[in-house]
């Protein structure tokens, strides 16, 4: 299986509440 | 109103949260609030055209960070406190009809370093004293909302089932001076009667004493608390066998079988040892057609009665996972 480096960016809804978006890019092989 | 009030019976924590009676419940699949938001269609709870996952709070929450006004006054026979806490969303795909059984190995990969993530940092708040992920899945098992979907609760206490597992823990650790978990997982591989499926670095099991039809455990072959501690390769063998036996409970029915799954890592904060990870999952259906119902005995008394051996489960669990 492929290993997946994660990021997240963190945003706030109009009501206040945060959101959390992940995304995951593939980590280069050694 | 919400709040949490102490029943002095079963000395446990009851949550109060009035304001749930009132969330949405299974709306169609065109307004439901767990898609992408598409352009010119209703506003859902993510305000983007596409993600991978997302996790937001939780618009109904039963803990809330601060936490609403209690609507009552403690007392020394009612003890009562604020429901302080955290309680979140993790959207598993923007796939509307997506399951974890069809989702891929590496998608369920991705998903754990959510999970590992969401764990590091809720636990590290102040007052947070224990952080639960789990799945509810299937309208038998209660869910309101059929897109693919977690929760997690960040607890300011530490739960009663959890609880008493750690304590289990301790007392084995003091009496025999190894882990509860790992000396489990050593039974179950030399009768090999119960276990479902395995690789390198998880086992599945029927355990010896379910509770629930098919009830299965999957317990981590290293000796580890948490997400936290595995390796990324052993982060792949949980996701791969994740998918084996969801895959393999949905081949067994021929349907996508309704389940809780319940993630048990150490508390937040402090130090236990002692403690295992694992997951827990408890389908409630006996057979294709009946449920397992939490009825008088298992309700008033605490005593679960199945109707299946564990042993006889497995061995059709097995047959379904191949």
């Amino acid at each position: 299986m492929k290993k997946t480096k994660v990021q997240k960016a963190v945003k706030k809804k109009e009501d206040g509440r945060y959101i959390i978006f992940y995304t995951f890019t593939k980590k280069k092989e050694n | 109103m919400s709040e949490l009030r102490w029943n002095p019976q079963l000395m446990q924590w009851v949550i109060v949260a009035t304001h749930r009676q009132h969330r949405t419940f299974k709306p169609p699949k065109e307004f439901c609030p767990l898609c992408p938001t598409k352009p010119g269609a209703f506003p859902t709870e993510i305000p983007a055209e596409n993600y991978e996952i997302v996790v937001f709070e939780n618009k109904f929450p039963s803990l809330r960070t601060p936490p609403p006004e209690m609507g009552v006054q403690p007392s020394d026979l009612y003890p009562a406190a604020p429901a302080e806490g955290i309680c979140e969303v993790i959207c598993y795909s923007p796939d509307h009809y997506l399951t974890l059984g069809d989702a891929t190995a590496e998608h369920i990969y991705n998903l754990i370093q959510v999970w590992a993530d969401r764990y590091r940092e809720l636990g590290s708040k102040p007052g947070i004293e224990y952080v639960y992920i789990f799945e509810n899945r299937g309208d038998a098992v209660g869910v309101t909302l059929h897109h693919p979907h977690g929760q997690i609760y960040a607890f300011p206490f530490i739960p009663p089932v959890p609880k008493q597992e750690l304590e289990a823990a301790k007392q084995h650790k003091e009496k025999h001076g190894t882990c509860l978990y790992c000396d489990i997982l050593k039974q179950e591989k030399a009768d090999q009667v119960r276990i479902v499926c395995e690789n390198s670095s998880f086992a599945a099991f029927v355990p010896f004493y379910a509770r629930f039809p098919y009830e299965v455990h999957i317990f981590s072959k290293r000796h580890v608390g948490s997400l936290l501690d595995l390796t990324d390769d052993e982060a792949a063998d949980l996701a791969c066998i994740l998918k084996e036996l969801i895959t393999g409970y949905d081949r067994l029915f021929g349907f996508t079988l309704p389940y809780i799954m319940a993630l048990h890592q150490v508390p937040a904060k402090g130090d236990y040892p002692e403690y295992h990870l694992h997951f827990e999952f408890y389908p409630f259906n006996r057979t294709e057609t009946k449920l397992k119902y939490l009825a008088g005995v298992e309700s008033g008394a605490g005593t679960f009665i199945t109707d299946m051996s564990p042993e006889e489960q497995a061995e059709r669990l097995r047959g379904a996972v191949k």
